[in-house]
């Protein structure tokens, strides 16, 4: 479950993001549309406890983010919250399972070689696991952060721009993989995107105009 | 997934940088190191060398060579001295030992060192194999004379004129391996011992009388002008043969005429001095000249019956010859090279010398004072490297330091991504602080592998020189602080990248994608 209460960030004493209420029920999926610079990337970081609000709260699953001290506030994304970039995302100098190991060891959370298999598995990588991310296609390579981000076993996944670097194909294979493995694991998804192919597959929707407030 | 792999992951990703670090940092640990065991094992030569040795006469001249020829055997002496003069100053209240040594030859580079016994007790030497000289010809070699050369007792050998290989040998007098000493990690190890009788006997100076008729010519008095003698040839002969009896004679013809007669002489003389001097026992040591003379012509005429009786055999089984620092043993005419003088007195060694210098024309020198002042200009040379090589590993924390720093920069997003997964800003921290401390260990244990390597190389090189005696295998405990300094230059290095990692703002690193 997600809840942000009268949320407002700024940035440079500017307003970049204003939100009175928005609530995602636990296995509720989501998607924040606006163009470039509307605050979709603000508000996830909001979500995600990467950016502290100027005011406002922050709740997952409960656990209300602004009450937590910086290190707990990062374990607890480590262990509750998967996050999902446009590109850049998996570490260049680890193999694709030493990644999802990373996250596991980041998140303070024991080695688990069946939970890494069993997630590449779920992105249909498990013959990928040793490859770098330089040896796997831009697909591939979303498609691993994908499984990286499941393999803590979130119960809120976020999504910024998944598909902006992809092309069709590959979008709509990310696509389906986030609201599939979101679905049966009942996590929470939210994806920050412009793709108007998200919005014929996700129908909640939160539009923020460029002052970042509820359109 | 640790730490540990992680920065070893990344180390791996810029393995050209990270091996180029690791090498300059082993470049500097390692001069260090080869520094740190060359002066080491330096000043523990020269002091295990010099140990119980107060004080050395010799001949008038630089009181470091005078040290380096008759303590450490690797410069030429200063000059020969008179045994009656190095005599009187064995005698000294202030003395309570004294070694006489009487240098000129050498067998394949090694000294041929003639002594006494107290010569290699004094170094606590140990006899391997076979037993001390007891007669003059004799020769206990030292440890590694025997390992080079393969000489075991029994067998004999011919020593060479000078103290440098292919001078020209005293074929007709060969000297007989008796005895091979346990290895003692001195100068010893590198000598030939023998009495000093074998010298003398070898080079004639105990004939002052047989040169009479050479120097009757010249209308020299025979028997007491060894000194003058030496002198006057001086200017013949190369500067490093001024050593024991070889003043003498570019006419060492008379040597094989008279070889048996030395021998005879050698042996004996101390017994006939003996009675000799029971007659005699309230002259004057210094008003010798009558006494002398009439010594010589005894000397002569005894040899002219001389019987098989008093061959060197004579001596009980094991018993050393009797010292010729002895007051019964007659040293008219003859000379040695230098006088090793111990004392109980502690300030024997200032109080001696001024009072042997200025009393005499010897020289006498401190052991300890002149390695000391040797020590302290070597020092300076060491000081010099030293600072060398810590510009190396100024230098190799700079690169560490920029490697990172680049590192850093072009891994800002990796780095976020931590975050993101969990990673708190510490873990961040220690993560390039680790680093750091990877490259810094890495270099100081290779430079450390390397100063050992290289001190051993310099060792096995300087044992054909035969000057000191060097290992690369000892451990010194000034290495742990190399260690400690190596993982001062990764975290001094280290820091300021671990601390932009700790502080990166995440948010706008990422938003940034």
């Amino acid at each position: 479950m997600l809840r942000l209460t009268n949320l407002n960030h700024d940035y440079d004493g500017h307003r970049v993001l204003g939100l009175k209420s928005f609530t995602l029920n636990q296995g509720e999926q989501a998607l924040i549309l606006g163009a470039s610079g509307s605050g979709k990337s603000t508000l996830l970081h909001l979500a995600a406890g990467v950016l502290r609000p100027s005011a406002g709260e922050v709740l997952v699953c409960g656990q209300s983010l602004g009450g937590l001290p910086e290190a707990a506030l990062d374990r607890f994304r480590g262990r509750h919250i998967g996050l999902v970039y446009q590109r850049f995302h998996l570490l260049g100098a680890l193999t694709a399972a030493a990644n999802l190991a990373l996250a596991q060891y980041m998140a303070g959370l024991p080695a688990d070689s069946v939970a890494v298999s069993r997630a590449l598995a779920a992105v249909g990588l498990e013959d990928k696991a040793q490859a770098y991310p330089h040896q796997l296609s831009q697909g591939q390579q979303q498609r691993v952060a994908i499984a990286r981000a499941l393999v803590n076993g979130p119960r809120l996944i976020l999504a910024d721009e998944p598909t902006a670097s992809l092309d069709d194909a590959n979008a709509e294979q990310v696509l389906d993989l986030l609201i599939a493995q979101a679905a049966s694991r009942d996590a929470t998804l939210l994806i920050a995107t412009h793709d108007a192919r998200a919005s014929m597959r996700i129908e909640r929707c939160l539009e923020l105009d460029a002052r970042g407030v509820p359109a | 997934m640790n730490l540990f792999s992680l920065s070893l992951a990344y180390l791996r990703t810029q393995r050209l940088t990270a091996a180029l670090n690791v090498l300059l940092l082993a470049l500097g640990v390692a001069s260090i190191t080869v520094l740190l065991l060359l002066s080491d094992q330096l000043q523990g030569n020269l002091e295990r060398d010099a140990d119980g040795f107060d004080l050395v006469v010799g001949a008038k001249g630089s009181p470091v060579q005078l040290i380096l020829s008759s303590v450490y055997h690797v410069d030429i002496p200063t000059g020969n001295i008179d045994l009656e003069a190095a005599r009187s100053w064995a005698r000294h209240r202030l003395v309570s030992e004294a070694i006489p040594l009487a240098l000129g030859d050498g067998f394949r580079g090694f000294r041929i060192v003639g002594t006494e016994h107290g010569y290699p007790e004094s170094y606590g030497a140990v006899v391997a194999e076979g037993r001390l000289w007891r007669a003059p010809l004799e020769a206990v070699l030292g440890a590694r004379v025997a390992q080079q050369t393969g000489l075991a007792p029994g067998d004999s050998f011919v020593g060479a004129h000078g103290l440098a290989p292919g001078g020209h040998g005293h074929d007709d007098n060969p000297y007989k391996v008796v005895g091979i000493l346990e290895p003692t990690d001195t100068v010893l190890d590198r000598l030939i011992l023998t009495d000093v009788r074998s010298v003398w006997q070898l080079h004639g100076t105990d004939h002052a009388h047989h040169d009479e008729a050479a120097h009757a010519e010249q209308g020299d008095h025979p028997t007491h002008d060894d000194h003058e003698h030496h002198a006057g040839h001086d200017d013949d002969h190369e500067h490093h043969e001024h050593e024991e009896g070889q003043d003498a004679h570019d006419d060492h013809d008379h040597h094989d005429g008279h070889a048996e007669h030395g021998e005879h002489e050698a042996g004996h003389d101390p017994h006939h001095d003996h009675g000799h001097h029971d007659g005699h026992a309230e002259r004057d040591e210094h008003n010798e000249h009558g006494h002398h003379e009439a010594h010589q012509a005894h000397d002569q005429e005894h040899h002219e019956d001389a019987s098989a009786g008093h061959e060197h055999e004579d001596h009980a089984p094991g018993a050393e010859l009797p010292s010729i620092l002895a007051p019964e043993f007659d040293p008219a005419g003859r000379q040695i090279t230098a006088l090793l003088l111990k004392s109980d007195s502690l300030t024997a060694g200032t109080t001696l010398p001024r009072l042997i210098n200025s009393a005499s024309n010897l020289q006498a020198a401190a052991p300890v004072a002149e390695v000391t002042r040797l020590l302290r200009l070597i020092g300076f040379g060491l000081d010099t490297l030293r600072a060398f090589a810590g510009m190396v590993i100024l230098a190799a924390a700079l690169s560490v330091f920029v490697a990172l720093y680049n590192a850093l920069q072009a891994r800002r997003f990796d780095l976020a991504v931590m975050r993101s997964l969990g990673a708190s800003r510490g873990l961040l921290l220690r993560h390039i602080l680790l680093e750091g401390q990877i490259l810094a260990l890495a270099g100081v244990l290779l430079g450390l592998l390397l100063g050992h390597l290289v001190t051993e190389g310099i060792g096995l090189w300087l044992s054909n020189a035969q000057l000191l005696r060097l290992t690369g295998w000892t451990w010194l405990p000034a290495e742990g602080y190399l260690i400690l300094l190596g993982a001062g230059v990764g975290l001094a290095a280290a820091l300021l990248p671990a601390v932009g990692a700790y502080r990166a703002d995440i948010a706008r690193t990422l938003a940034r994608s």
